[in-house]
């Protein structure tokens, strides 16, 4: 697999290979941009299903939404920037492949929740619609579970 | 093709028991999170050989340049629990007739 071996020689995997520090703070990065993601996205969806409540979702919808993708766009590029370091391992790692798979639904839930006519209206202040609390419940699981499956790559 | 398996953190998948392994040296990755070596046991099997992490093993004298493929390699270690994972978790290397302790504290010895 040429592309493979080639993403295992860019500089950046060349920069985190050699230094441990380095490797350190990209994966220190990471996990703040999980905390990001996560803290904004469980309060968000918790809040949508009816669990938590607070302040109007008019109010938090947007900031919580907006933090949560501040995190997704931090974790993915940190994220590549880590499986670059060991690519031909990571893609015979299951607990990666399970967290990329899981990513990838997890992703195509926020485009089902942001096309969602029910979604706009309900952060216009409009009622919550039953489908916007099932994929908010979904987010919740599909989030929780990629957060577990990365765990898991370093302990399989 | 006999792929090594990604082993890692904590020391729960290895069982207590230390044993030897005598081969060939494959490959040597420096990458955290933990350097490993390949080593292809005298019978030709392929073995995935965890060291210590990055820092540890830079204390225990190791570096990118201590081993290349070829040299002949003697791993105390514990292997993995799953008989049938050729994965160890090195707690000494032995290569180009120098020794080092990736965790000292744990080397069982008679």
């Amino acid at each position: 697999m040429p592309l493979v071996e080639w993403i295992g020689t860019w500089p950046g995997a060349v920069l985190l290979q050699r230094s441990g520090t380095a490797y350190l703070f990209v994966n220190a990065t990471h996990i703040l941009a999980v905390g990001l993601l996560v803290g904004g996205i469980l309060p968000l969806d918790l809040h949508l299903a009816g669990l938590l409540r607070g302040a109007p979702l008019a109010v938090i919808g947007p900031l919580l939404s907006r933090s949560a993708a501040v995190g997704v766009g931090l974790a993915i590029a940190t994220g590549l920037w880590l499986f670059s370091v060991k690519p031909g391992e990571y893609l015979h790692n299951p607990a990666f492949l399970c967290k990329m798979a899981l990513l990838g639904l997890a992703l195509a839930n926020v485009v089902v929740q942001h096309r969602s006519r029910h979604y706009r209206l309900a952060l216009g202040g409009g009622p919550l619609h039953p489908s916007v609390r099932l994929v908010a419940c979904c987010s919740i699981v599909l989030w929780l579970a990629v957060l577990v499956a990365g765990r898991w790559i370093g302990f399989l | 093709m006999n792929l090594p398996a990604f082993a890692h953190h904590g020391w729960d998948w290895a069982v207590d028991e230390q044993t030897e392994l005598r081969g060939v040296v494959k490959s040597v990755s420096m990458a955290p999170p933990h350097p490993s070596l390949e080593v292809a046991a005298a019978d030709g099997v392929l073995w995935h050989v965890d060291l210590a992490n990055p820092s540890q093993t830079a204390r225990a004298g190791f570096t990118e340049a201590s081993a290349k493929p070829g040299d002949a390699v003697v791993v105390l270690g514990n292997r993995h629990k799953d008989k049938t994972k050729t994965v160890m978790k090195a707690v000494r290397i032995t290569v180009a007739g120098k020794t080092y302790d990736m965790y000292p504290e744990r080397i069982k010895t008679n």
